[in-house]
């Protein structure tokens, strides 16, 4: 197979054709390198392609294959990451003009060497919202990302680059990061597969944090099984990171075949009929047909949930930006600015009382998830929408702002740090594909994974070809 | 355990409340709001006021912790 059909085959292909020597490292590198300078121009996902590095390391693999070593479970695997994540050598943007001013980053982050570890080949960093305080994918500094399938329409963010760049099959995988739905927006506008995992499974180290008590990274990939290999890889204690847990790796891929087998499986109801357009439902009452879920249940206080959420973010992201607010506020993309400066004003009390409801809510979905394994909801409530949408939606009988209300659905769950994975299901009327999230209990990954893999198996869900 | 909820819960801010907020809040921490950034920044400021009131009107007792814990 020619290393560019390798490309659009993804992780796994890759892999077993660099480590039985069918393929080498560098073909796959040369040819994501050539892809990416073809169709990067009209998706605007890269902001830095790394090739010279990319073409090393693929080098090094090949190397270690030709000595008889086994280069890991990614060998030679291309992949590019937000550029919130430090790269050796590059200054780390996060999306903003400031970042680019910073000295190069002195190591890889965490993140990254893990995935290095397996023989994956890092190909750059990809666009994003600045510093993450964004769902559309959008960037006044360096332009907006732009969907796959439709270059019109937001890729979503904040890590709209790395959907972007794993739909338009530039790499098969790429991380991003997942504040109150980072990960999971992206990857539903996109038409991709991505993981949020719990809040403290992988490790944060080296990336610039936006909220620290919300903060989660995780991977996109085109296929389920691809998503859990790049999961495993990047699993295990850091001390780098303080919110990172001491657990053991709890590797899923070998798993992913057991399916939804023994799960109990609801979609959720209440607050997630009534926000949501009647395709976005439609892909969840397909995903629950197909797993034979017929049970729908109400979590409560689900607005309380994203005003917490809410509140959290903003009290955190400001304080976090005081000092650059009082200097260099019209840096900022006006998009965030006003936010940031918003949220370095909000009084304590209202923080403590989002934290403590936080820890209310977190016990109720505790009490849930003694009846069920899994949850099913709709990832946004609508598809992609036009880049610089401006204007309101109606919704559940009220209208609200487009952009607000893209991540009604995401930030309850990344609130109480639940892992969730979005898969794309399906296409709204006007071709453009709708995401649903597959949501378990904490430390459960493997459920969602599980979840996932029985519907791609079945062929529920899938990842739609871009067009052009 | 929860507590009655307060006859004094706190409403939304009003514009003219939010710009009190922000003109003392920013003066205690030295934060000068660009005027640029002034309208977006009293709007953002309203609506996270409109969160807060959600989340102040919940009825929570004393002893329920907040969620993030330090482990040392």
């Amino acid at each position: 197979m020619s290393a560019e059909a390798l490309l659009d085959q993804g992780s796994v292909a890759i892999a077993k054709a660099v480590r039985s020597r069918a393929a080498s490292a560098v073909a796959v590198a040369e040819a994501a390198i050539a892809r990416i300078a073809a169709r990067n121009p009209a998706l605007n996902a890269f902001t830095d392609v790394t090739a010279d590095r990319a073409l090393a390391e693929a080098r090094a693999v090949d190397a270690a294959v030709a000595r008889g070593e086994d280069p890991g479970p990614l060998a030679g695997v291309p992949f590019a990451v937000k550029n919130l994540f430090d790269i050796r050598g590059l200054a780390t943007r996060a999306g903003s003009l400031i970042g680019r001013e910073s000295p190069p980053a002195v190591r890889d982050a965490a993140a990254i060497r893990r995935l290095r570890a397996a023989g994956a080949v890092l190909l750059g960093g990809l666009n994003m919202g600045e510093y993450a305080y964004d769902f559309t994918g959008e960037n006044a500094h360096d332009g907006p990302t732009r969907n796959p399938h439709d270059p019109s329409r937001m890729a979503g963010g904040s890590s709209g680059g790395s959907a972007a760049a794993v739909a338009a099959r530039l790499v098969p995988l790429a991380l991003g990061s997942d504040t109150n739905g980072s990960i999971r927006v992206p990857a539903a506008f996109c038409g991709i597969f991505g993981l949020k995992p719990t809040f403290g499974r992988l490790t944060r180290a080296g990336t610039v944090p936006f909220v620290a008590s919300l903060d989660h990274v995780g991977p996109f990939a085109r296929s389920v099984r691809d998503l859990a290999l790049a999961y495993d890889a990047m699993q295990g204690w850091d001390a780098g990171d303080p919110a990172c847990r001491r657990k053991a790796a709890e590797p899923v891929t070998d798993r992913l075949g057991l399916g939804a087998a023994g799960l109990r499986i609801a979609r959720l109801g209440g607050a997630f009929d009534e926000g949501a357009t009647a395709e976005a439902m439609a892909a969840v009452e397909a995903c629950a047909a197909a797993l034979r879920a017929t049970r729908s249940i109400d979590l409560p206080e689900i607005p309380r949930a994203r005003a917490a959420a809410q509140i959290i973010t903003a009290a955190e992201a400001g304080a976090l930006h005081l000092d650059r607010l009082r200097t260099r506020a019209l840096d900022y993309d006006p998009a965030t600015r006003d936010r940031f400066l918003a949220g370095a004003l909000v009084p304590a009390p209202w923080v403590f009382a989002a934290q403590r409801f936080r820890r209310w809510f977190f016990e109720r979905v505790m009490e849930t998830f003694r009846d069920v394994d899994i949850l099913l909801a709709p990832a946004t409530p609508f598809a992609a929408p036009p880049i610089g949408s401006a204007g309101t939606i109606r919704l559940g009988g009220r209208e609200v702002p487009v952009r607000a209300a893209i991540g009604l659905f995401t930030s309850p769950f990344s609130l109480v740090g639940l892992p969730v994975v979005s898969v794309p299901a399906g296409r709204s009327a006007e071709g453009l594909p709708l995401g649903v999230q597959i949501i378990a209990a904490p430390w459960r990954e493997e459920h969602a994974l599980r979840v996932a893999a029985a519907l791609e198996a079945a062929g529920f869900v899938c990842c739609p070809a871009p067009t052009g | 355990m929860a507590d009655a909820r307060s006859s004094l819960t706190p409403s939304p801010l009003s514009r003219t409340e939010a710009e009190r907020l922000l003109e003392a809040v920013s003066a205690a921490l030295a934060l000068p709001i660009p005027p640029l950034g002034l309208p977006g920044t009293l709007d953002a400021l309203v609506r996270l006021s409109e969160a807060a009131a959600l989340l102040l009107a919940f009825p929570l007792g004393e002893r329920d912790e907040p969620a993030p814990v330090f482990r040392p």
